[in-house]
C-alpha cells in the first residue's frame, strides 16, 4: 500500500500529549532525588534518603489500605455492577433497559466534588440514613460511617459504578445468544446457563472491568479526602498533605513514583492473565 | 394420540407485533422420519422450529413433543437437540466439554458420559478429537461436534436451523450426505429448516413447503417436485418456467392453453383452474422444451438470448417478448451451433407434465 504521509499529522496530538506525559514523569522522577530543604520550595543537592524514608511503616500501612480499599471498591462494583449490565443488555422490555441505563450513567455526568458531597448528606451524623434509623426508632445513637473505610468504599464503588457497567455491558453484548439456547436446548436451567456459559463468556469483561476500576481507585483522591476526613488516607492524599502543607516535593514524588509503579506492575500481571485466558479461546 | 408421531404442531399461530409469522399451522412429524421444513427467508420455518424449542411461545394452538403438550413449557425442561446455523460451539470448553454438557445438565453418571461422548464422537467420525478446541476444527468438524452434542442426549427430536449454509459448496453436498447417512443410523426424528430446495429434495423424507405462515404443501419431495399443489410450489421447487397464458377450452381429458399465438394441450389432471378465458400461468420445467424451426406448428416463438455452458448440460434462454424469458435445458451440444444468439425458435415439448394454476390478475 502506498503510503499517505498526510495521514502522520494526525499522531500530532498524540505525540504532544505523550511529551507532556513524559515532562511530568521527568520532573517527578527528578524531584525524587533531590534533598528537601525544610521551608523552602527549592530542592537540595542529589540524595537517595527520600527513598530510605519509604522503609517508615506508616508509609507502608497507608500502601496496605490503599491497596485494600482499591480491592473492596473493584469487588462490590464488580459484583453490584454484573446484575445492571446484565439487565441492562438482556432485558426485553426497553422501558428497563433505558432506566437501568440512565441510573449508572449519569453519575459519570456529575463532578467527583458534587457526588462526593452527595454522600456527606447520606452517610453524616445527621444525614439520610442515620435521620431514618434514629427517626424510627432503631438506633438511639447515630452510627459512624464519615471518616470510615467504609464510608470511603461505598462513595468509590458509587463513583466507579458507571464504568464498570459500559465495560460489562459491552462484553456481555458481544455473547451471541445462540451459546445460551444450545446450553437450554441441552437441558440447562436458567441457572446453569449462567454460572456455566454466560458468567465464563463474559470473563473477559469482568477481568477489564476489574483491572480499570482497580488502577482508577488506586488513584483516588477526592473522594477519601472529603469522606475519610483525614482519618482514611489514600496515597494520594498523603502525596497532597506532603507537597502542599510541608511542602516536601522530593518525597511526595517519590510516594507518587512508587504508586506509577505498583499500577504498572498490577496491568502487566493482568495483562499476562489476560493472555492465558484468551488462550483458552475466551474471545 | 397415536404414539408413532414425535412432534405435533396444532393449529398454532405466532404474530410479532402486527405480523402474523405463523399462521393456524397443524403439523405432525412421524417418529424416525426426517422431515424439512422448506421456504423462503422470512416464511415463518424458523419461528415454526422456535416454537417446537421453545424459545418462542405460541399466540394460540399446542405444541407436543411425543406424547407431553409443552405449549408452556420452557426449552430446558423439553426434550430435544438443536443445531444452530453458526453451531453456537461452547468456546470455553473442548470438545468433549461439549459434547458431554447435555448429559451432565441430564445428570448422567460419570462412567457413563464417558462412554457415550466417545459413542457420539465415532457416529460423527471424529474419534480421538476429544481434547481439541473447538476453533481448531474445520467449518465442517464443528459441524459434526454440535451433531454430536445434540444427539448423544438420545433427544425424541433433532432439530437443525439451516447447519449447511455456513459451509462452502463441494463440503456442504458431501456433509449434506454425510447428515443423512447419520439420521438413518441413529434412527433420530429430524426436523430440518432451509431455503435450499436442492437441500430439501435430497434429505427429506417429507418437505413442507411453507409461504407466508403457512404450509403450502406437505408431501415427499417426489411430489412437490412432480405434483405441486399450488403456484407457490410450483415455483420454489426445482428450476421451472412460469408462462403467462390463457385457458381456452376444457374438452374430455385434455384442456386447451393459449400461449402468445400457440395453441397447447395439457392434460386436464394438470390443470387447477377452470373455467375457459381464465388467465393461467403455465410451468414448464426448462429439460422438457426443445427447440425447432419457427415455422413448427403451435411451437411457442421467441429469439435466443443466450447460451449458458453449465459442463453437464446447456442452458438456453428464449426471449419470447410478452411471455418473459423462458429457459430450456439440454444436454446436446450440437445446439449451441443449430441455434445461434439472435436465431429465431420455436419451442415445443412433451406437455404432459407441465402444470396449470389460475392467475391473478394482479400477479
Amino acid at each position: 500500500m502506498k503510503r499517505q504521509p498526510f495521514f502522520y499529522w494526525f499522531t500530532v496530538p498524540a505525540v504532544v500529549l505523550a511529551l507532556a506525559f513524559l515532562a511530568s514523569m521527568g520532573a517527578i522522577i527528578q524531584y525524587s532525588f533531590r534533598k528537601h530543604i525544610p521551608g523552602s520550595l527549592d530542592v537540595g543537592p542529589v540524595t537517595l534518603e527520600n527513598f530510605e524514608r519509604l522503609a517508615h511503616p506508616l508509609y507502608f500501612s497507608v500502601y496496605l489500605d490503599t491497596l485494600l480499599l482499591s480491592l473492596y471498591t473493584s469487588v462490590f462494583t464488580l459484583v453490584l455492577g454484573y446484575p445492571l449490565a446484565y439487565v441492562m443488555v438482556r432485558a426485553r422490555s426497553r422501558w428497563i433497559k433505558s432506566t437501568v441505563l440512565i441510573v449508572s450513567i449519569v453519575p459519570l455526568f456529575t463532578g467527583e466534588i458534587v457526588r462526593t458531597y452527595a454522600w456527606l448528606n447520606v452517610l453524616g451524623h445527621n444525614g439520610f440514613i442515620n435521620s431514618l434509623l434514629l427517626g424510627t426508632g432503631l438506633l438511639d445513637r447515630p452510627l459512624q460511617m464519615m471518616f470510615t473505610p467504609f464510608g470511603v468504599t461505598v462513595a468509590l464503588v458509587h463513583f466507579s459504578m458507571p464504568i464498570m457497567v459500559v465495560i460489562l455491558a459491552a462484553a456481555i453484548s458481544h455473547i451471541d445468544t445462540d451459546y445460551e439456547k444450545a446450553a437450554a436446548s441441552l437441558s440447562a436451567n436458567p441457572i446453569k446457563v449462567f454460572w456455566k456459559v454466560t458468567l465464563p463468556l463474559s470473563t473477559p469483561g469482568i477481568v477489564s472491568g476489574f483491572v480499570t476500576i482497580f488502577a482508577w481507585t488506586l488513584s483516588a483522591f477526592a473522594t477519601p479526602q472529603l469522606i475519610g476526613g483525614g482519618k482514611v488516607n489514600m496515597v494520594s492524599n498523603i502525596v497532597y498533605q506532603l507537597g502542599f502543607a510541608s511542602f516536601n516535593f522530593p518525597f511526595a514524588a517519590v510516594l507518587s513514583l512508587l504508586a506509577v509503579m505498583l499500577t504498572i506492575v498490577l496491568l502487566l500481571v493482568i495483562y499476562a492473565s489476560t493472555r492465558r485466558l484468551e488462550k483458552m479461546s475466551l474471545h | 394420540m397415536a404414539d408413532d408421531i414425535a412432534v405435533r404442531l396444532d393449529r398454532v399461530t405466532k404474530r410479532f407485533g402486527s405480523v402474523t409469522a405463523v399462521s393456524e399451522v397443524s403439523l405432525q412429524v412421524r417418529r424416525g422420519e426426517f422431515l424439512t421444513l422448506l421456504g423462503p427467508s422470512g416464511c415463518g420455518k424458523t419461528t415454526l422450529l422456535n416454537l417446537v424449542a421453545g424459545f418462542l411461545e405460541p399466540d394460540q394452538g399446542e405444541v407436543y413433543i411425543g406424547e407431553t403438550r409443552v405449549t408452556q413449557v420452557p426449552p430446558f425442561q423439553r426434550d430435544f437437540g438443536m443445531v444452530f446455523q453458526n453451531y453456537a460451539l461452547f468456546p470455553h470448553m473442548d470438545v468433549f466439554e461439549n459434547i458431554a454438557f447435555g448429559l451432565r445438565m441430564r445428570k448422567v453418571p460419570k462412567g457413563e458420559i464417558q462412554s457415550r461422548v466417545e459413542e457420539a464422537l465415532d457416529i460423527v467420525r471424529l474419534g480421538g478429537y476429544g481434547a481439541r478446541h473447538a476453533r481448531e476444527l474445520s467449518g465442517g468438524q464443528q459441524q459434526r461436534v454440535a451433531l454430536a452434542r445434540a444427539i448423544v442426549i438420545r433427544p425424541q427430536v433433532l432439530l437443525l436451523d439451516e447447519p449447511l449454509s455456513a459451509l462452502d459448496k463441494n463440503l456442504r453436498a458431501r456433509m449434506q450426505v454425510e447428515l443423512k447417512e447419520i439420521q438413518r443410523r441413529v434412527g433420530i426424528t429430524t426436523i430440518f429448516v432451509t431455503h435450499d430446495q436442492g437441500e430439501a429434495l435430497s434429505l427429506s423424507d417429507r418437505i413442507a413447503v411453507i409461504s407466508e405462515g403457512k404450509i403450502q404443501q406437505l408431501s415427499s419431495p417426489d411430489e412437490a417436485y412432480r405434483n405441486p399443489e399450488n403456484s407457490f410450489v410450483a415455483s420454489f421447487i426445482g428450476d421451472i418456467n412460469r408462462i403467462p397464458a390463457r385457458l381456452v377450452e376444457v374438452s374430455g381429458d385434455e384442456v386447451a392453453i393459449a400461449v402468445g399465438e400457440a395453441r397447447i394441450r395439457v392434460p386436464k389432471a394438470r390443470c387447477h383452474a377452470s373455467r375457459a378465458g381464465d388467465p393461467v400461468w403455465l410451468f414448464v420445467r426448462p429439460e422438457v422444451l426443445e427447440p425447432v424451426p419457427e415455422d413448427t406448428e403451435n411451437a411457442i416463438l421467441g429469439t435466443i438470448y443466450a447460451h449458458v455452458y453449465q459442463g453437464a448440460h446447456i442452458e438456453i434462454h428464449v426471449e419470447a417478448g410478452a411471455l418473459g424469458t423462458i429457459h430450456l435445458r439440454t444436454r446436446d451440444d450440437g445446439v449451441m451451433a443449430r441455434w445461434p444468439v439472435g436465431a429465431r425458435v420455436g419451442l415445443v415439448g412433451d406437455l404432459g407434465g407441465a402444470m396449470v394454476f389460475p392467475r391473478d390478475s394482479r400477479d
